[in-house]
């Protein structure tokens, strides 16, 4: 079997049934069937738990046996490509590495000699698309991405009826053979975004693009930063909304999720409530969004400067309570407050790997039990702990958890240096942080984009939708105008 | 590497070479009102932390942080009540007080229990900064 494969993963040699038996070996869920048609054998294969049995049955083995006529394999096989088999998907195999790969993607492969045809007989066994568990709204739809692509691009052809929707399949993975599907507008997104994209998918030479991560490192080109350089979507609508943006959509299966690309902080900090409320209750939380993002980033940083290098700067009946508050615990400002964020981090983190009834009861231990504990004991002072839950809480109210989780990061960063030198270190980081940033791109459009322009409050203010006549123009959509 | 050691080139530069004082919050001593007048010692000092003597304003605020059980913190003071207005130059001149603190004159000192209060129910018109405006223009500090 060794000799079969290929370095790169694929598969090599004469479409035999030795060879494809070969490749399977070991494989207790693949099936091989024998069949005599006329003087003919031909052999069926397919993979258990991935193929329906009664479709198998039904649609292929059926109509092959009853095709009595005579005539050579030849014929045989061209009419069961042609007439007799009448299942909705049967292509030709072109060689041993498509029909192996058109098994393991649900398909029924039928040797006739030495060619052979895949029917498409795809259980029906899939996850049903179901509500949206993180990014859930009030009056939007409730029908989020599932694992299996094709249920996400059925659900998408469904928000998007324009037959211009183009979605363009790959497999990505040398030996996950992961399906990937770019998705985009014909006549409306960028062709150089699509073209990007495409070349991207194909520059990834890896085992398996499995998880998230490997989504989004190995297609951004893995950028040394927190920040997400695409974003995700478990809203069908938001992802068509994307997509009507001028933006190209990747979908992969075994991955509940659609990403989208380019991005920018102001795509990042949108909510799907937004366009589900009013523009001047959405301008609202928008606004109270970016305030968040600034309480998050710099509170806790902020504190540990004010009250450690720089008291001067409180109000005196603040400073003087931050100094009764602070007055038995043993351990100086600045350890209090990164040793509650570090605290804090932990329980985030414990909560996430616990069960979902679990992780409740482990935060209002963690945090509500021993947090009140922890002050009563004289341990923490009510201040460090209200700045770091009032940071926490913050870092919550942000859309995007791949963004806060990299604010969390800068948040931490912040404080250290605010913990160095004051305001002094803060700025700095601040600076640094805004340096970064500007540096970044997506596809090519800087994550900055909605700031560097005049038009840049339309990231914070949702304008009133018969006002937002034209497309991001960072975009380069090819039709810029998306109403009248 | 070189990221690394620019950051410790950082660290250092912020914890030696940046000419900030770092307090422990929890020992933090905020003055509010601050009393001088002339003794027969030289200056006295009062207060809500304590009261303190010496030859001249630089030496009884020594004495005054020496005597407290924790740091001694000016830069909170919002009034200053100055009994002998000679004292001024030299107060001005040790750059201990705000620019923004409030500024009153008095024939004696008082008791520091609830001037605060009182004092900011009446605001004065002059501030440190004024008076340093008005020295500096006059050649006196």
């Amino acid at each position: 079997m060794e000799e079969l494969r290929l370095p790169d993963g694929a598969y090599r040699g004469a479409l035999t049934d030795e060879h494809i038996s070969a490749i399977f070996s070991g494989a207790g869920d693949f099936n091989r069937r024998e069949l005599r048609v006329g003087t003919h054998i031909i052999y069926v294969y397919a993979i258990d738990g991935l193929t329906s049995g009664g479709d198998i049955s039904e649609l292929v083995v059926k109509p092959l046996l009853q095709d009595t006529r005579a005539g050579t394999m030849e014929e045989l096989y061209d009419r069961a490509l042609r007439s007799t088999v009448y299942n909705s998907v049967a292509s030709a195999c072109e060689d041993l590495n498509d029909a192996a790969t058109k098994l393991v993607n649900g398909f029924t492969v039928v040797l006739f000699g030495q060619q052979a045809i895949a029917f498409e007989t795809k259980t029906g066994e899939k996850r049903a698309p179901a509500a949206p568990e993180v990014e859930n709204t009030v009056k939007g739809p409730k029908d989020a991405f599932t694992e299996t692509v094709r249920t996400n691009t059925s659900l998408l052809r469904r928000h998007l009826r324009t037959p211009a929707l183009r979605l363009y399949e790959t497999q990505v993975g040398r030996r996950s053979l992961t399906n990937v599907t770019v998705a985009w507008i014909d006549g409306l997104t960028d062709p150089e975004l699509v073209e990007r994209m495409k070349k991207r998918l194909s520059e990834i030479d890896v085992d398996g693009l499995t998880t998230p991560a490997a989504v989004e490192e190995y297609v951004t080109g893995s950028r040394p930063t927190a920040f997400p350089l695409m974003q995700y979507t478990e809203r069908t609508d938001r992802f068509a909304q994307g997509l009507l943006d001028g933006r190209v959509g990747l979908l992969v299966d075994g991955l509940p999720l659609g990403y989208l690309a380019p991005v920018d902080i102001g795509a990042l900090m949108t909510a799907p409530e937004d366009r589900g409320t009013d523009y001047l209750s959405a301008s609202f939380l928008r606004l109270l969004r970016y305030l968040a993002l600034l309480i998050g980033l710099v509170l806790p940083g902020l504190y540990v400067a004010m009250a450690t290098f720089h008291p001067e700067m409180l109000p005196t009946a603040l400073l003087q309570a931050i100094i009764e508050s602070k007055h038995t615990v043993p351990f100086p400002t600045v350890f209090e407050v990164l040793g509650l964020l570090v605290a804090f981090e932990l329980l985030q983190e414990a909560s996430i790997s616990m069960p979902h009834s679990v992780g409740q009861s482990l935060s209002i231990i963690g945090g509500l039990v021993v947090g009140t504990a922890a002050v009563e004991a004289k341990i923490l002072s009510p201040a460090a702990l209200i700045v770091v839950a009032a940071a926490g809480i913050a870092g919550f109210a942000l859309p995007g958890r791949s963004f806060a989780d990299a604010l969390r990061l800068w948040r931490l960063f912040l404080t250290v240096l605010a913990s160095l030198a004051g305001l002094f270190g803060l700025t700095l980081g601040a600076l640094c942080l805004l340096v970064h940033l500007s540096g970044l791109t997506s596809l090519d459009v800087e994550y900055l984009a909605p700031f560097s322009r005049v038009s840049g409050s339309r990231a914070i203010v949702r304008q009133r939708l018969f006002r937002q006549k034209y497309r991001d123009p960072a975009l380069h959509p090819l039709d810029g105008k998306n109403q009248r | 590497m070189k990221w690394l050691y620019l950051f410790a080139a950082l660290v250092l530069t912020a914890v030696f070479g940046l000419p900030f004082r770092a307090y422990d919050t929890g020992k933090l001593l905020p003055v509010r009102t601050v009393q001088a007048a002339r003794t027969a010692r030289g200056v006295k000092l009062v207060s809500e932390i304590g009261q303190a003597e010496g030859e001249s304003w630089t030496e009884a605020v020594a004495a005054l942080r020496e005597q407290a059980p924790g740091d001694v913190f000016f830069d909170t003071a919002e009034q200053l009540v100055v009994c002998a207005p000679s004292l001024l130059p030299e107060i001005l001149r040790s750059g201990e007080l705000r620019p923004a603190a409030q500024v009153y004159f008095a024939e004696e000192l008082t008791d520091p229990e609830g001037l605060n209060e009182y004092l900011t129910a009446h605001k004065s018109e002059l501030t440190v900064a004024d008076l340093r405006y008005a020295l500096l223009r006059e050649g006196r500090l």
